[in-house]
């Protein structure tokens, strides 16, 4: 890790004031991504921004839904009552993620912008266009035929300049059920749709999402999903628990007094460069019964335009299956969750 | 008051600064680098070397304390930012003479082989039974006990040791006849 | 008091108390007064040269002492390659002599600063340009190359071997099984990091050394040749009270120790270092990959006549480590004609070393697979398969040389019974519960028993305490216990009356923690040390008594352990999810010392059975060789929630043959066989044959 100065913020405003003043510097919230990265050399900042005493912490509900501070803990979202009754695909997601220690100290705001788990990206001695732009992509390989280690990248949203897969699974939810991210520029303040926030890679892999240098994420607002509405996640992994998602689906799903799909969201997980929203399969699944046919169309359609790499081909049928499983399963609750 | 950030720090700055720690109950005046981990603080420049190092990335469990009674990996996290809230570690537990029911399950249990892992899983364990909703089954003892690996596979003695203290906990009659 | 039944009890651990209070102090641990932080800079290619190294920024940082490379480097020496004499290191060349690049992560110079943070960010500051070339990282392709070699043994064992005529009896075969299979590479992953911490005397007489090593003997002698020490005239002391786990990897000694030695010679006060998790994919070996070739004949009821085991594997470019894969195959089976073949390649990685059940584990994966094949294609039931097969005597002394004692067929009887054997589903992928289909698979464990000579030292007080003093070692296997029950036993004293000191090179020598062989080679000699002593217990006397002991000389019988392993597993098969759902292991493994240790030891072999069989693997970038999964992230083990379900039983009967107490050791066994047995219970639930561990979810997707 190379040296820096650690200053706490103590207000929002005085955190961009700061910023504002150390380009190089970095915000720090629970700092499980961010020391990570320090340590492998990855982020060099120069100075480290304490955020954790910004007063982000609160979670209030009103009629148009939950306010989440930046700052709230990946834990405390998850077990939050509402959470649990109101957004379940919400904590199941959280709590499919990492361990319940890093859970602990990942904040909302942190999981947002971890940035990748690309091998590659991790090690400063490979090629990486995401973190040295211009260097090339490890994941795709020097030479064809050649590819690099990508069994973990993704099938939808890649470029050929970077084919990573967003992590986390808390984000995928927030897709979902159409959260929005709270930002708060020098400028002025702003609401950035979940979906909008991600950015593809294209031939910016750098850039990976709407937060600029200078702005600080005070925080997310849960809408109340549709009356009726039923959600879950589902994760498949390596491991059964504390492993990155090889494939994830979160979905919100209302049917019609006639039992026909009349509101769903689909997200993805695993497969994208980005939280990977669905409207292919929402569209395919819309005014149909919930028939096993539908599912897999809708799965079909969500995978139509994806591209695999030499290790990663699986992602697709894999992530179509994941999506048919939570559709039956939020159709027919617990019909086959038994080991 | 503004900190002196301004300014491009000198590339070889390193300069200490003043870092208090609350650990097990006493309070500890230091100078760190602001690069040093909890973890490191507690186990270089504190000799609280019970809690241990096994990856220091988040992957493993091993340096696992409670920080304002949660449990947390002290690898990813600075020293400085852990001032005026109370560090347990394993040394704030019992000691061999007077051991925590956790402690002395672990023996009776033997939920632990080269004890590498150990501290990290009992702080586990602690912050589950005492900070957190008790887990209702076998099952959810091990989702909720994932984030310590042991590489040597204590894991069914560490189920056992922690279902019978959450039991002797509920029924402490029954806990102690067992 | 005379203490009933000491031995076989389940005792707790009498180092309990200090590994639950963090007590127990590692080598890691160890703090000295003006102690220094040592940093290994690591190669970032896997092949060519250095061309270049711009050490002036870290020798600039703040509190750096020393930044050590080729350049400045102390004369080093090869360690020795001489396992019988305690002088074994894990690479046949030394670090910092040359310019060469032999393998990712390898050691190209040295930072000690005056904190750890500073040392690690100036090992950073170090520049290095290299001319590389593509290295080898294909074993498929490797062993195409002019440098493999066919080496005639492996521990004094053939691997090209022959009985009977394989081609002939190949060809008569009505059934014939004709399979490859492979095994990735595994990392030993103990969960704590390598460490070294080394201090000398002012005058230079004397080097201490706290190291993670599983044989402080070997270290002491291996780091003392790195460094070119003469042990007549520099006294050097190897500690390692408490080690986090080695599996194998701590075995060998391996050049960052005697880099430690080195920089506190250089600087004059003590100097630390600890691997980080990356450096321990590249610094202290691996299992090497395998592709195995099996082909079994039979006839139509499943009698073999014919078995054919070819194995492919590597070593590094720096050590010639020969993974011996085939050797159980010549022993497991009653087959009159059997050859077994051994490929070794050369490639660009670290060491491969001993890692636990060297050989067995991937080669019973390979023939236990094969003999899962034949039963489906015979129709005969598995168990039934190995029954009829049986070796009632060892296979490759023509049937003639008797086991020492053999209960497997007691082992698959126990555990039919007792895992309901015969409730398994008779056809592949035909039972289900929700939408998991349910699988039984078993297979067999193999392993050989060993002891070596030890010597050993109790000493006796006049009230009845009694201490034992031996450098052997307690890698989490009970050795601590296990040595006070035997004391006890013999003394007639309760445990808590016996404590014990190892790992120490001023105690009296034993023989390296690896291959089983600690309680059996160290046991025997607390026994005789306390025989000699029971006068003096009698008289209430103090006494004292220092014993070396002879390993066990032929006698005619072949000593080898033995076990059955069944698994019932559920899986998933649209999302490719695997759970072991249970797991039974019945051992024959002789006298059982301490039930409860034994117990935990065994659960360990099969979860990391569990996880070879479904996750474990490291990847090598194929164009840069370099290490891909270099964490406990990327390399998955198995954590809590993988596991459910795993009993043990053991055949507690001693081994009339083999030592005074009959017991064979059981570190490794457990292993071998373990991820056959649960392949074999994924075919039984799917239909899916899987030949190439492990088998995650892709694997059962795309042969779904
Ligand atoms: C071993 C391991 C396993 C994991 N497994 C999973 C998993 O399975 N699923 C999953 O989803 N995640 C997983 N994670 C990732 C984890 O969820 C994230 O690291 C965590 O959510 C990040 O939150 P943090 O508060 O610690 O962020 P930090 O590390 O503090 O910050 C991350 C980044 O966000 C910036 N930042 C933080 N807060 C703000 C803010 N309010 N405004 C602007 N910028 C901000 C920081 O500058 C930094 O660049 C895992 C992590 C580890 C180490
Ligand atoms: S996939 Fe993206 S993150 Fe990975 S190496 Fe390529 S550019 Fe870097
Ligand atoms: S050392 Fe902190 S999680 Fe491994
Ligand atoms: S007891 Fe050795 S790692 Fe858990």
């Amino acid at each position: 890790m190379n040296p820096f100065r650690y200053v706490k913020a103590t207000s929002p405003a005085d955190a961009l004031a700061r910023m504002g003043r150390n380009p190089g510097a970095r915000f720090v919230a629970g700092g499980t991504t961010l020391l990570d990265l320090m340590k492998l050399g990855v982020e060099t900042p120069d100075v480290l921004i304490d955020i954790n005493h910004l007063g982000l912490d609160g979670i209030t509900e009103d009629r148009h839904g939950l306010h989440i501070g930046a700052h709230v803990s990946n834990t405390d979202l998850a077990e939050h009552d509402s959470v649990k009754k109101k957004w379940p695909v919400m904590s199941q997601a959280i709590l499919a993620g990492a361990s319940t220690q890093l859970r602990n100290m990942a904040t909302v705001g942190g999981n947002l912008l971890q940035g990748n788990r690309c091998g590659y990206f991790r090690d400063v001695a490979m090629p990486c266009n995401r973190r040295d732009p211009g260097t090339g992509c490890g994941a795709l390989g020097e030479q064809p035929g050649v590819e690099g280690i990508n069994r973990y990248c993704a099938v939808l949203g890649t470029s050929p300049s970077c084919i990573a897969a967003h992590p986390s699974d808390m984000c995928v939810a927030l897709v979902a059920v159409d959260a929005k991210v709270k930002i708060s520029s020098p400028a002025f303040d702003r609401l950035e749709r979940a979906e909008d926030f991600f950015r593809l890679p294209g031939d910016t892999p750098q850039i990976q999402t709407r937060l600029g240098p200078d702005e600080l994420i005070t925080g997310i607002e849960l809408p109340e999903l549709p009356a009726g509405a039923r959600s879950m996640y589902l994760k498949v992994r390596d491991r059964t628990s504390y492993a990155y998602a090889l494939t994830s689906a979160a979905v919100v799903l209302t049917l019609d007094a006639k039992g026909r799909i009349d509101h769903a969201r689909v997200a993805l997980g695993g497969v994208g460069s980005v939280p990977w929203r669905s409207h292919e399969a929402e569209n395919a699944l819309l005014s149909s019964p919930p028939t096993e046919e539908a599912f897999r169309a809708a799965a079909e359609a969500a995978f139509a335009g994806a591209v695999p790499y030499q290790y990663n081909g699986f992602k697709i049928a894999l992530g179509q299956d994941t999506l048919v499983r939570v559709l039956n399963e939020l159709v027919r609750p617990g019909a086959g969750e038994r080991p | 008051m503004d900190n002196p950030e301004i300014g491009q720090p000198d590339e070889t700055a390193d300069v200490a600064v003043p870092v208090t720690l609350t650990v097990n109950g006493r309070r500890h005046d230091l100078m760190l680098d602001p690069r040093v981990t909890l973890l490191d603080a507690l186990r270089n420049y504190l000799g609280f070397t019970g809690t241990k190092k096994g990856c220091d990335q988040g992957q493993c469990g091993a340096c696992t304390v409670l920080v304002a009674d949660r449990r947390i990996d002290s690898c990813l996290t600075l020293a400085v930012m852990n001032q005026d809230v109370p560090i347990v570690t394993i040394e704030g537990l019992g000691a061999p003479e007077s051991l925590h029911p956790i402690q002395k399950a672990f023996i009776e249990h033997d939920g632990f082989q080269c004890g590498y892992c150990t501290s990290g899983q009992i702080m586990s364990a602690v912050a589950l039974l005492e900070h957190e909703k008790p887990p209702a089954s076998d099952t959810e003892i091990r989702e909720r006990m994932s984030g310590n690996l042991c590489r040597c596979g204590a894991y069914p003695g560490i189920v056992e040791a922690i279902r019978c203290v959450r039991d002797a906990a509920r029924n402490p009659v029954a806990g102690e006849a067992a | 008091m005379i203490p009933k039944n000491v031995i076989g009890a389940g005792i707790d651990r009498v180092d309990g108390p200090l590994k639950v209070t963090g007590g127990a102090k590692y080598a890691g641990d160890v703090s000295l007064d003006g102690m220094v932080y040592a940093v290994p800079v690591t190669s970032t290619i896997a092949r060519g040269n250095i061309a270049s190294m711009d050490t002036s920024a870290a020798v600039k940082a703040p509190g750096v002492r020393i930044v050590m490379t080729r350049e400045n480097a102390p004369p080093l020496f090869k360690g020795g390659n001489d396992y019988d004499d305690a002088c074994q290191s894990g690479e046949d060349w030394m670090p910092l002599q040359d310019d060469e690049i032999y393998y990712d992560g390898q050691i190209i110079g040295l930072v000690v600063a005056d904190t750890l943070e500073r040392a690690i960010h100036a090992a950073d500051l170090v520049e290095t340009s290299y001319q590389s070339c593509r290295p080898m990282v294909d074993l498929t392709a490797a062993l195409k190359k002019p440098d493999a070699t066919q080496p005639a043994t492996a521990l004094g064992q053939p691997l090209q071997y022959e009985r009977g005529d394989v081609d002939k009896a190949l060809a008569k075969s009505p059934v014939r099984i004709d399979r490859t299979y492979t095994t990735p590479v595994q990392h030993h992953n103990p969960l704590e990091p390598h460490a070294s911490v080394a201090e000398w005397s002012d005058d230079g007489s004397s080097l201490t050394l706290h190291e993670t090593s599983q044989w402080v003997v070997n270290s002491r002698n291996s780091i003392a040749r790195m460094l070119g020490i003469d042990q007549s005239k520099v006294t050097v002391r190897v500690l390692s009270p408490f080690l986090g786990g080695g599996f194998g990897s701590k075995g060998y000694a391996w050049a960052f120790s005697a880099l430690t030695a080195a920089a506190a010679r250089e600087l004059g006060c003590p100097v630390k270092l600890v691997l980080s998790r990356r450096q321990m994919y590249s610094l202290n070996g691996h299992r090497p990959s395998t592709t195995q070739a099996v082909t079994l004949g039979s006839d139509r009821r499943g009698r073999l006549k014919a078995t054919r085991h070819l194995c492919g594997t590597y070593t590094s470019k720096v050590f010639q480590y020969i993974e011996p894969v085939v050797l159980s195959t010549q022993l497991l089976y009653k087959c009159s004609s059997l050859r077994t073949g051994f490929d070794l390649a050369r490639m660009n990685t670290g060491t491969p070393t001993p890692m636990r059940g060297p050989g067995e584990t991937p080669g019973l994966f390979a023939l236990e697979s094969a003999m899962d094949e034949l039963a489906f294609a015979t129709g005969v039931d598995p168990i039934d398969l190995r029954r009829l097969n049986y070796a009632e005597r060892d296979p490759r002394t023509n049937n003639r040389q008797r086991w020492s004692s053999k209960h497997l067929n007691e082992c698959y009887d126990k555990g039919a019974e007792e895992f309901g054997w015969k409730d398994r589903p008779k056809k592949p992928a035909s039972r289900r519960d929700g939408r998991w289909l349910i699988g039984y698979g078993m297979a067999s464990a193999t392993y050989p028993a060993q002891n070596t000579s030890s010597s050993v030292k109790v000493s006796l007080t006049a009230d009845g305490r009694a201490e034992i003093e031996v450098a052997s070692h307690d890698l989490g296997t009970g050795t601590y216990t296990i040595l006070c029950q035997f004391a006890a036993n013999e003394l007639g004293l309760p445990v808590s009356k016996v404590s014990c000191r190892l790992a120490d090179t001023f105690l009296p020598p034993s023989p390296c923690a690896g291959g089983s062989q600690t309680v059996a080679s160290v046991g025997p000699a607390v026994i005789a040390a306390c025989k000699n002593l029971l006068t003096f217990r009698k008289a209430g006397m103090p006494g004292e008594e220092t014993v070396t002991i002879p390993g066990s000389q032929p006698n005619g019988f072949s000593w080898q352990s033995f076990g059955a392993q069944f698994a019932e597993v559920r899986v998933d098969a649209a999302l490719g999810r695997i759970r072991v759902h249970r797991f039974l292991g019945i051992y024959d493994v002789g006298q059982i010392i301490n039930e409860k240790t034994a117990r935990s030891q065994v659960h360990g072999g099969i979860i990391q059975g569990i996880g070879m069989a479904l996750m474990e693997a490291t990847a090598f970038d194929p164009y840069f060789g370099r290490v891909m999964t270099p964490n406990l992230a990327d390399y998955h083990f198995p954590v809590n929630a993988d596991i459910h379900g795993i009993r043990v039983s053991f055949i507690d009967e001693p081994d009339p043959h083999f030592g005074p107490m009959g017991a064979r050791g059981l570190g490794e066994l457990p292993l071998t066989g373990a991820a056959a047995a649960v392949a074999n219970a994924v075919f039984n639930a799917t239909g899916i044959r899987v030949r190439d561990l492990p088998i995650l979810p892709d694997t059962i997707l795309a042969k779904g």
